[in-house]
């Protein structure tokens, strides 16, 4: 199987005196594989996610994903290559308030210049699959957050993405909504997407995830199956 | 650079310690303690507030100090236009006209007239003639009014001694130090009529009533032809204008004899040609001056209010902790108030600094001692105290709302999502075919309407500012052409008049070999390859009873009609006996076009039309009959298109060498504009770019402002693909929009500002201005300064964009 991500000895401090959020991490995910990463608070894992999306830069070691090298990128590469390659769901989905459902489902597609029919089209197909193209001319601040969280997945995956990140996705929702979001990422997962997802929930991490990685004080360790 | 959370809301912890030892109340201690605990916790805040919102505390100062620094120039000038005359005034017991009446008029009724009604007070009769002062700097010839007056001191014009000492009997005179130049000291001797008089002191009239005094009894000085006699008015209640106090006069002189009072000066005409070159500067400086304290109280609103929108949270903590609203108010306003009031005072300094080489001139005009300290002191303390308390004032509007705010409210909308202002509008652009960047940052706007609308103002003023001074440099560069003739007239050849100069005083560098005679050099030029049109003019001064100065005459030996000037009214000289004068003479002595002047010699001459021109010289121009004893000679010279001016002036000038012919060839293309102009252009330039710089901090602060609410937002779309070229066009594209509207409608009011102050400025100065100088936007430029304010709204853009473009997303995510 082809590497999608790779991490050598990868290493991030915030503050030169503090002790590392990221230390001598090592990380090979293969394309197709879904990795569940889950640990304490504080323990690194939204920074290691943060790492590969390319939204911060390691303070050492190498991070290459889909065979670039993210930690050399420019910001202005580093924002066509998230375009291009990566999808993220946060915790808070992160929709923008004053965008529709479709206008925050379209976005991306729109930064990345797709042509107005094919992303219409595409967003229309993510939010039928998805359950909420009834909702799609509502603003993000009537629905529930089962169904923002689902709108955020949605967007996450408007430009086809080889690499699908969601950080503590079912964090901000009930527990019937989480429900609806594990079957989601895991059916995506059966579907071929590469999937690495930071979760204290160990019920996703076992239903969306096929590896698991254990942080601890910055260092990643690979949890063998039972 | 880049925005960290922290900057964003107050640190609860530095809250809690800035409330920890004060804002708390305490169940023990008087009241006074707690007030002084209360004012410790708001000083506490506030200066955490300022440290914490470094950008605005800079913006803030930075435009409360360019705008007192225009007002204390705006009002200094205005003031201090006045301040100097009317206080000499005052000190002198100024004459508010000064009559001149026939000499055959019998004293006894001149007299009365001091009884007249709305006489306050009377100085003289005084014997006065028009005759030349032998032995002073001059021309040979060139006359001057001579008093006979025995009192240096009186109810009406108290002279100025400089030097030396009053009259104290006949064989004396006492001189302006204007007319007796360097040379003369007390002790020198002087001949008026062919009488020997010993100077004995220099002495200055407040309004110029003479320019030498003699013993009243010194009657072979003071007969003669040119003999009249001299009053001096004071009126209880002089009015505001020239027309009420020749108005005045006429009621006193009533009861005189037909034809008794050949003229009249009033002292507001002698004020007003004192204070020129200030008065004709001072309307623009106050209207930049006003747009500059409407757009920092907007700036300051926009600040405080964008301070408590993003502090709603802190505010709310603030109340939890047990701030007062009134502790919360003062903490607002406190935050701006240290910023203004360090704004304030360098502003007002270097106001000051900028006023004083302006109003030096004024210090310097002939008669009225200046004390050289420029702005008057009560000016500086009157921006001092008023434009802190202007501050303040915008900043309380905000600030009470922060205090009315309910604890819980107040950090439950700190948290809650926005509401739904202009969502539609805003789904509309992103729903546009516009790139996507464009589309959300011309929709940033609508999430803040008053925002925008505060920010569209300020950026409509300094628009206005550009497109307004703008015209206003435009029209000062036709008043110059109009005023220079440069346009018609590009070479000047300027010869002396042999003999003109007398025995004992010849010009600079001394006297010529050979003199040319100016027929000679006028032929010859007119001979020369190059020349269109040639014409030679004689110069003289003569003076006109009535008449605060001599009158210099302008004698045309050809056609003269192409040597550039305007005609404000009337029509071009046809012939001997008719001549154009200058606006100001017009405006200065009260003459009309169509009125006869009255000239020495028994000459009389029409006034045919009134023509423009710069000199504050009582100019008549006309042809050569006009002069019948020149000072000057000098040929105009128009060239023929292509001919290079340079090799033109040199090989006339290599023909008459100058040392030994005193025939001075100039190309008038490379003479320096005057210097009224050059102040003129330099304050416009200065005062835009001040403007200028203030709108663009307004869009700055409106842009930080937003990009700190919004850093959120920011931090999102770049995790989902914006580049940092599509933020930085998102964040300045949030302003082009509102930069176009503003550009769109400063347009006319640039128009209508600049077509109301450039009159006012043509009246202060005197003179009537050219038709071209209001017509001075043409259609080209009028498109180029609609974008005026899309250039300021780039520039206010272009540092926060960056920051935003260069904010790390985690950074950015991570923001509350």
């Amino acid at each position: 199987m082809t590497e999608l991500i790779r991490l050598r000895d990868v290493a991030k401090a915030y503050e030169a005196a503090g002790p590392p959020a990221l230390s001598g991490v090592d990380l090979t995910v293969h394309a197709g594989e879904a990795v569940a990463v889950m640990g304490p608070s504080g323990s690194g894992k939204s920074t290691l996610l943060n790492v590969i999306a390319g939204l911060d830069r390691p303070t050492g070691g190498t991070v290459e994903v889909a065979g670039v090298r993210v930690d050399k990128l420019s910001e202005t590469a580093l924002a066509r290559f998230r375009s291009a390659h990566v999808g993220i769901i946060f915790q808070f989905f992160h929709l923008l308030d004053e965008m529709t459902v479709r206008d925050n489902v379209l976005l991306p597609a729109r930064l990345a210049g797709m042509r107005t029919a094919q992303a219409r089209s595409r967003a229309d197909e993510l939010l039928e699959r998805l359950g909420i193209a009834g909702k799609s001319d509502d603003y993000p601040a009537r629905l529930s957050g089962g169904q923002r969280q689902r709108v955020a997945i949605a967007r996450a995956l408007m430009n086809r993405p080889q690499l699908l990140l969601a950080d503590e996705p079912t964090g901000a929702v009930d527990q019937q909504a989480a429900a609806g979001v594990r079957d989601l990422l895991h059916e995506l997962s059966a579907d071929g997407l590469t999937l690495l997802l930071v979760t204290h929930d160990p019920q996703l991490a076992t239903a969306a995830g096929r590896r698991l990685i254990t942080m601890r004080d910055g260092r990643a360790t690979e949890a063998v199956p039972a | 650079m880049t925005t960290h959370p922290d900057q964003t809301t107050a640190h609860p912890d530095r809250t809690a310690r800035a409330e920890g030892s004060a804002g708390r109340p305490r169940t023990t201690g008087h009241a006074t303690d707690r007030r002084g605990r209360g004012a410790g916790a708001v000083f506490s805040a506030a200066r955490a507030a300022v440290a914490r919102r470094r950008m605005q505390t800079v913006i803030v100062g930075v435009i409360v100090l360019l705008s007192a620094a225009t007002t204390v120039l705006g009002i200094g000038l205005l003031v201090s236009s006045h301040g100097p005359f009317d206080d000499a005034f005052a000190e002198a017991q100024g004459s508010h006209v000064t009559a001149t009446v026939r000499a055959d008029v019998p004293a006894e009724q001149l007299a009365a007239t001091a009884g007249a009604s709305g006489v306050a007070a009377v100085a003289g009769p005084f014997d006065q003639v028009t005759a030349a002062i032998g032995g002073v700097m001059g021309p040979p010839g060139r006359e001057s009014v001579i008093v006979g007056r025995g009192e240096q001191h009186g109810p009406v014009d108290r002279l100025t001694l400089s030097s030396g000492a009053w009259l104290s009997g006949p064989g004396q005179i006492v001189l302006t130090r204007r007319m007796a130049g360097t040379l003369l000291r007390a002790g020198s001797e002087v001949t008026v009529n062919g009488v020997k008089l010993r100077v004995v002191g220099f002495a200055a009239s407040v309004t110029g009533t003479a320019e030498a005094w003699v013993w009243p009894t010194q009657t072979d000085v003071l007969g003669g032809e040119n003999a009249a006699r001299q009053l001096l008015y004071r009126f209880t209640t002089p009015g505001a204008d020239d027309a009420a106090l020749r108005a005045a006069l006429a009621t006193a002189t009533a009861g005189l004899p037909e034809g008794a009072v050949t003229g009249a000066v009033t002292y507001l005409t002698v004020r007003q040609a004192l204070n020129r070159t200030i008065s004709a500067i001072a309307p623009f400086v106050v209207a930049f001056a006003v747009l500059g304290i409407v757009l920092s109280v907007l700036i300051t609103v926009n600040v405080v209010n964008g301070a408590v929108v993003s502090g709603f949270r802190t505010i709310g903590i603030l109340k939890t902790l047990g701030f007062t609203p009134g502790q919360v108010i003062a903490v607002y306003v406190a935050q701006v108030l240290v910023p203004a009031v360090a704004g304030t005072v360098l502003g007002a300094a270097l106001g000051a600094g900028l006023a004083v080489p302006l109003l030096a001139q004024t210090d310097d005009a002939y008669g009225v001692p200046g004390d050289g300290a420029g702005v008057p002191l009560w000016v500086l303390g009157l921006v001092l105290v008023v434009a802190p308390l202007l501050v303040a004032l915008a900043a309380l509007g905000p600030a009470l709302r922060a205090g009315r705010l309910a604890a819980n409210q107040a950090i439950s909308v700190g948290r809650a999502p926005r509401t739904g202002r202009g969502f539609r509008a805003r789904r509309a652009l992103t729903a546009s075919p516009l790139p996507q960047p464009v589309a959300l940052g011309l929709g940033m706007p609508l999430a803040r309407p008053s925002r925008a609308v505060a920010t569209l103002v300020a950026l409509l003023l300094g628009a206005v500012t550009l497109v307004f001074s703008s015209g206003l440099s435009a029209s000062m560069s036709e008043v110059n052409t109009a005023f220079t003739r440069i346009d018609a007239v590009t070479v000047t050849v300027h010869m002396l008049v042999p003999g003109a100069f007398g025995p004992e005083f010849g010009p600079p560098g001394g006297r010529p070999d050979d003199p040319a005679e100016p027929a000679e050099v006028a032929a010859a030029t007119a001979a020369l390859p190059g020349t269109a049109h040639s014409t030679l003019l004689y110069e003289a001064e003569a003076r006109v009873a009535g008449l605060a100065q001599e009158v210099r005459l302008n004698g045309y030996t050809g056609d003269a009609s192409w040597t550039g000037y305007r005609i404000a009214a009337g029509r071009w000289y046809s012939g001997a006996g008719e001549v154009v004068v200058t606006s100001y003479f017009l405006r200065q002595t009260g003459y009309a076009v169509g009125d006869r002047l009255h000239l020495p010699g028994d000459r009389s001459v029409l006034i045919t039309g009134e023509v423009i021109n710069g000199s504050d010289g009582f100019t008549v121009i006309g042809d050569a009959s006009l002069v019948d004893k020149p000072m000057n000679a000098q040929i105009e010279v128009a060239l023929t298109p292509g001919t290079d001016a340079a090799a033109y002036t040199k090989a006339l000038q290599e023909r008459y060498p100058m040392e030994s012919t005193g025939v001075y060839v100039e190309d008038r293309n490379v003479g320096e504009d005057g210097e009224t102009f050059l102040i003129i252009q330099t304050l416009i330039a200065t005062l835009t770019l001040l403007l200028a710089v203030v709108a663009a901090l307004g869009v700055l602060n409106t842009v930080v402002l937003t990009t700190r609410e919004r850093i959120h937002e920011i931090g999102v779309l770049k995790a989902l693909g914006m580049t940092p070229r599509q933020t930085r066009i998102m964040i300045i594209t949030s302003m082009v929009g509102l930069g176009l509207l503003a550009g769109v409608v400063a347009v006319p009011l640039g128009i209508a500002l600049h077509h109301a102050v450039i009159p006012v400025m043509g009246d202060a100065a005197s003179t009537a201005l050219p038709q071209s100088a209001m017509e001075v936007y043409q259609l080209r430029e009028l498109l180029l300064l609609g974008g005026a304010g899309i250039l300021l709204a780039v520039l206010g853009a272009l540092l926060p964009a960056g920051w935003a473009a260069r904010t790390r997303v985690a950074t950015a995510l991570r923001a509350e």
